[in-house]
């Protein structure tokens, strides 16, 4: 499915601006295939929806691009799971503090 | 599948791990085989916070850093992949008397190892991070060569080039038992299956002290939770890494622009928990934001844990020991492993391949803690 698309030109990642050329390189050359890595390696994931909207489509590159049947794993979500502010979060008495 | 043997076994795909496999094949040792029980970079190097710094309170820690810093330098070159090393200093504030005059020895005992160091003013502090908020401050350290790198990049460059140099990287293994016969290593036992080596490297980080058991090594070292979280990108208005060891809290940022930042929480528990809480995040940017009132109006993205694996003296324990033939360690690195790393593993690769044993690794053997008579860096958080 990924295999006629330019791989400079898709974009896999959107909070992160990875693109399907990223993720070849990963998967190809450098012989990866688990998702976890990839995150580490490209940031695809690391961005604020925490890989919500790119997890599905980054497992497809996979499976497309890796030659046998991997177990390619699911990213771990972190808490907060919305980007919060400083000052919401911290105690009231810091807010005094200007 | 799992090789019948080895030359040697390292347990552990963290920076330890990895950089040591590199530094051996490239002197030429073969059947190298890598044990992780995860995925490469899942322990305390995948989650640190990567600084560098060699503003440290010991001989040992400080010589030990200077020599990474110079290892660092050429590191990207080395390994011809970008692990984004910045030397973007690293400034200390004192916050009370007490450790404003702990840092002028410190500063004393550093420019006698030859590191360009210098006891600041509050307002030269302000001068090299004009948002700091200075008003409690007493005086400051700062070493401009200090800084940071990405320690995903760097694990992942030493693990990719290791496998080029033939080493073989098992995921998703876990180390179970070593046998030990007559004194020396035989085998690694694992959920895979058995590896019969006369060798094995203990780095498996947060829990080295589970490998050590294995072979009847009791080692000192205890881990501990350590958590931290990373801001959304902004535009870079810092450069160095600040740390504050009255307010117990480091913070950077980083090339790509968002803040990691971290703290020791002294009421935890030696274990090996790593869930994140929401007394962490509540607790740290109450504390930041009276260092950094800009802090304010930043998001965090995200909060995680990894394992501080401690020493009594806050020194790794490094090198081979008396009773068990074959088995090498680096391990309790005490919050600082990913900028001591990869020096040791050079040192290590020499006692190992060559057996040129350099004087820091009897310094650091797990034999100092037998004489009780120990120093023990207070400069850690
Ligand atoms: C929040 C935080 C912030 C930090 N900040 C800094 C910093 O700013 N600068 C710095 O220099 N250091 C810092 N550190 C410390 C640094 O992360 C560690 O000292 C360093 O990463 C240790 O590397 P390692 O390779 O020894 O261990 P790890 O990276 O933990 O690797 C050990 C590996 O061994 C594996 N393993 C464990 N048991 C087994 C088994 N039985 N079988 C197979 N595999 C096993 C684990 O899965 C793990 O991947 C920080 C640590 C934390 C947690
Ligand atoms: S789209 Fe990948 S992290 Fe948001």
């Amino acid at each position: 499915m990924f295999e006629k698309m330019d791989p400079e030109k898709v974009i896999v990642c959107r909070c992160e601006g990875i693109t399907l050329a990223d993720l070849r390189d990963g998967i190809e050359r450098l012989k990866i295939n688990d998702l976890e890595e990839l995150k580490r390696i490209y940031r695809c994931g690391m961005g604020p929806c925490q890989g919500r909207t790119c997890e599905k489509v980054i497992k497809q590159v996979i499976q497309e691009f890796s030659n046998n049947e991997v177990d390619i794993g699911s990213y771990s979500y972190r808490p907060p799971l919305v980007p919060i502010k400083f000052e919401e979060l911290a105690n009231v008495e810091a807010n005094d503090v200007t | 599948m799992l090789p019948k043997t080895a030359d040697i076994v390292i347990i552990g795909g963290g920076i330890n791990g990895t950089s040591l496999a590199y530094y051996l094949a490239k002197k030429g040792i073969k059947n190298i085989v890598i044990l992780e029980k995860n995925f490469v970079c899942s322990g305390a190097t995948g989650r640190c916070g990567a600084g560098i710094r060699q503003q440290w309170g010991t001989p040992e820690n400080t010589s030990l850093a200077m020599e990474a810093v110079k290892l660092f330098e050429t590191l990207s070159e080395e390994l011809d992949w970008d692990i984004e090393y910045e030397q973007c200093g690293y400034l200390i504030p004192a916050f009370t008397d007490e450790f404003a005059d702990q840092f002028s020895k410190n500063v004393r005992m550093q420019k006698k190892l030859g590191l360009d160091v210098s006891y600041l003013t509050p307002q030269e502090a302000k001068d090299i991070v004009p948002d700091l908020c200075v008003d409690n401050v007493r005086a400051a350290t700062y070493c401009s060569t200090d800084g940071g790198g990405n320690p995903l990049l760097t694990t992942y460059a030493y693990a990719h080039r290791a496998k080029e140099l033939g080493v073989k990287i098992h995921t998703k293994t876990e180390v179970t038992d070593i046998t030990v016969s007559g004194g020396n290593i035989t085998s690694v036992v694992t959920d895979k299956g058995t590896i019969s080596t006369p060798m094995i490297f203990n780095a498996a980080g947060g829990h080295s002290q589970e490998i050590a058991a294995m072979v009847d090594i009791d080692l000192p070292i205890n881990s501990y939770r350590h958590q931290i979280l990373v801001t959304e990108p902004v535009e870079h208005f810092f450069d160095p890494m600040i740390i504050s060891f009255d307010y117990n809290i480091y913070f950077r940022q980083v090339k790509h622009g968002s803040i990691l930042m971290g703290c020791s929480d002294t009421s935890e528990k030696p274990g090996y928990d790593t869930t994140s809480t929401l007394d962490f995040i509540k607790d740290i940017t109450t504390r930041s934001i009276k260092i950094m009132p800009k802090l304010k109006k930043l998001n965090v993205l995200r909060q995680w844990a990894g394992l501080y694996n401690v020493t009594p003296d806050a020194m790794p324990i490094i090198g081979d020991v008396a009773d068990v033939g074959g088995y090498f360690q680096a391990v309790g690195f005490s919050g600082h492993g990913y900028m001591l790393g990869p020096k040791v593993a050079t040192l290590m690769a020499e006692l190992i391949a060559d057996g040129k044993r350099d004087e820091i690794i009897d310094r650091l053997s797990l034999e100092r803690f037998k004489s009780g008579n120990i120093t023990v860096d207070s400069s850690v958080c």
